[in-house]
């Protein structure tokens, strides 16, 4: 289960950056007291235009950011008190994060594994079953740079998976992915959600998220502005499908801030 | 888990012919090629300059100095040619490279050498181009060689028995090599020391920076960095492994330019005028000495190149931000190889420099246990204040993801 307990997140911005950014602001909240629960066994969607604030929820959830105030918990475990732990129990997966392009697939898996603190029954065990669901073993000795993206992604699936994590965590899991990997994706998805797993995604793909998550949580400008079951959202709403629902939201959230 | 990223950055390089290539045998034939080409080059031209019949005009030149040329050993070298009057037409012609010498004799020379005791000592003008080769050799060679021959000729002339007007000489044996008492040990190394430490201070920084730049500023740029971060491996693990694995690399790339290097010397050493005719004597504390330095130097140079390109975003930026370090070094190494006499003691303790005057010194035998001591001293802290700089930049969410 994963505890997101009034996250809030705030670079400091420096005197370059305000001057990319054209402001005179000297802090950028990204995040802005988000709470949620994702439950174990489901799939949870964090859903939002870009530059909402979902990557940097998913980078604080994933250790990769502390969070300026507030508390996340990984299986009741702090993600800043306990960095390494929770780093054993989560795989985090996202577009700016990515393999190196100069080793094969063999390769890359095992390393990861070794820094997994696997040893080399186990990388071999995981191996064997990650590279037969994905398809991989034909292109286990090939360089990734000579890999489609298709295939790069589903590599990166199975090493951010290598040590079963508890938490899966998916930043954007299908974007710029054709019709046949997306789907190889989103399968995967419901088979570890079929096993237990706690999995957290973002998108701004509306239709996505209504096909997968179980909960969702809708973030705009840093803030959360709703959770819950699908149909209740719709509910409250009182839209016809969640795109309709996200755009009553951010005329209703959105015109605030401006 | 170090092993594991220290192997990693080993593979990246031995699993890629090409970078196999770029980054161990292309320094290196670069290195053997350009310096053999240059030392060639020089030596021809110096045996060019040798062999080079020296055409002379000579203007009013006095009966004597025509009689002195018949007779003269080194007549061979020197293609005379006799005239009245000097003009612009020869000044040209010196100019433009046609002819080496003018030499003029005062039109009254041989009265005035005649009548030395009433007259004034008369003055030969020799009109020379300092920026041709042959014009210069020639004028030097004129000065110390033909004319001073032609000097004691007059002088033996005037008064029957040179002798009279001689007190003494110097060095006129057979064998003037007899009168040199030099360290023999200071001696054999003098030639390497002079180019060694520049050459192998300024190979072992551009072999790190290359790799450097890549290997860290490189993955962060690519995004390839995050994936390791997101493993339970600590980041002070991950900078140490980067870190060593580079200082591998830098190590292997120098030792391989350092064997082209070698195979180049007497190439080299022609070029600058040294020899290897002595055997170098190094035992095994000089080595160590050595070894140890040029140790410490791969430390200091690695963790600059590593701090520096964990702070930036791009190689790019970090080839803008390393390239000051890089001319620190080249100047440090200059300064060392122009350097005379014995290095002070405080110059060991400034990091970076006090390494190549080091390696300077212990090629030549002279690097005391205090000296060395205080280099390897002022190296540790450095290279464990940048070490500690890295990994603290590693821990950074703003220097890692530009949080």
């Amino acid at each position: 289960m994963l505890e997101v307990k009034d996250f809030t997140k705030i670079y400091k911005l420096s005197k370059k950056q305000m001057k990319e950014m054209r402001t005179d602001e000297h802090n950028k909240v990204a995040a802005s007291h988000i709470d949620f629960i994702a439950p174990k066994g489901e799939i949870f969607g964090l859903l939002g235009p870009n530059g909402a604030g979902k990557t940097t929820t998913l980078r604080s959830i994933a250790t990769l950011l502390t969070p300026t105030a507030g508390e996340i918990f990984v299986n009741g475990v702090n993600v800043v008190k306990e960095a390494d732990k929770v780093r054993g129990m989560v795989g985090f997966l996202t577009n700016d994060i990515k393999m190196d392009e100069n080793f094969t697939a063999d390769y890359i898996f095992e390393f990861f594994g070794k820094l997994r603190g696997m040893d080399k029954e186990q990388i071999d065990k995981r191996k064997q079953e990650l590279f037969s669901y994905f398809n991989i073993n034909e292109y286990k000795d090939k360089k990734i740079e000579e890999l489609s993206t298709g295939m790069k992604q589903k590599l990166a699936i199975a090493v951010c998976v290598i040590h079963d994590p508890e938490i899966v965590i998916f930043d954007e899991p299908t974007n710029g992915l054709d019709i046949i990997t997306a789907k190889a994706v989103t399968d995967y998805l419901l088979d570890l959600r079929a096993r237990g797993k706690t999995i957290i995604i973002s998108t701004h793909i509306m239709s996505v998220a209504e096909k997968l998550c179980d909960r969702m949580a809708i973030i705009i400008q840093g803030k959360k502005v709703e959770d819950g079951k699908l149909d209740e959202i719709l509910k409250r709403w009182e839209a016809s499908d969640l795109e309709d629902a996200f755009f009553k939201m951010y005329v209703t959230y959105g015109k605030e801030e401006k | 888990m170090l092993q594991t990223i220290i192997s990693k950055e080993l593979k990246r390089i031995f699993s890629d012919k090409r970078l196999i290539f770029s980054t161990f045998l292309l320094p290196a034939l670069s290195i053997f090629l350009m310096y053999n080409l240059m030392g060639i080059l020089t030596s021809n031209r110096l045996n060019d300059i040798e062999k080079h019949t020296a055409a002379i005009a000579v203007i009013e030149a006095p009966d004597s100095f025509k009689t002195f040329m018949e007779t003269y050993a080194d007549r061979e070298s020197y293609q005379l040619e006799y005239q009245a009057a000097i003009s612009e037409e020869l000044k040209e012609q010196v100019k433009a490279g046609d002819l080496d010498i003018i030499m003029q004799f005062p039109d009254d020379f041989a009265d005035r050498i005649a009548a030395y005791e009433k007259s004034a000592v008369p003055d030969i003008h020799i009109y020379y181009n300092p920026t041709e080769d042959y014009s210069r050799a020639t004028n030097n060679e004129l000065k110390s060689e033909l004319l001073h021959e032609y000097h004691n000729h007059l002088l033996e002339e005037r008064f029957g028995d040179l002798n009279k007007v001689i007190a003494f000489t110097t060095n006129t044996g057979e064998n003037p090599e007899i009168y040199e008492i030099k360290n023999e040990k200071k001696s054999s190394g003098f030639g390497v020391s002079q180019l060694l430490p520049m050459l192998l201070s300024i190979m072992l920084f551009a072999s790190a920076m290359g790799i450097g730049m890549e290997t860290i500023a490189g993955e962060k740029e690519r995004g390839t960095m995050g994936a390791i971060l997101l493993t339970s491996v600590s980041r002070s693990t991950i900078a140490l492994g980067k870190m060593i694995g580079l200082a591998i690399l830098a190590i292997i790339s120098t030792l391989i330019s350092v064997i082209a290097l070698v195979a180049s010397l007497p190439k080299l050493l022609a070029i600058t005028g040294g020899d290897l005719t002595g055997q170098l004597m190094y035992g095994p504390m000089e080595y160590m000495q050595i070894l140890i330095i040029l140790l410490l130097e791969v430390g200091i140079f690695v963790g600059i190149i590593c701090l520096i390109s964990v702070l930036s975003r791009s190689v790019k930026e970090a080839g803008t931000y390393i390239t000051p370090a890089y001319m620190v070094v080249m100047l440090g190494a200059f300064a060392a190889m122009f350097s005379f006499g014995k290095t002070a003691t405080f110059m060991y303790a400034i990091p970076l420099i006090g390494n190549i005057y080091a390696l300077k010194s212990a090629l030549t035998f002279e690097l005391t246990m205090i000296d060395f001591a205080i280099v390897i001293a002022v190296s540790l802290v450095v290279i464990g204040i940048l070490v500690m700089a890295t990994t603290q930049a590693f821990k950074s969410e703003k220097v890692m993801f530009n949080a």
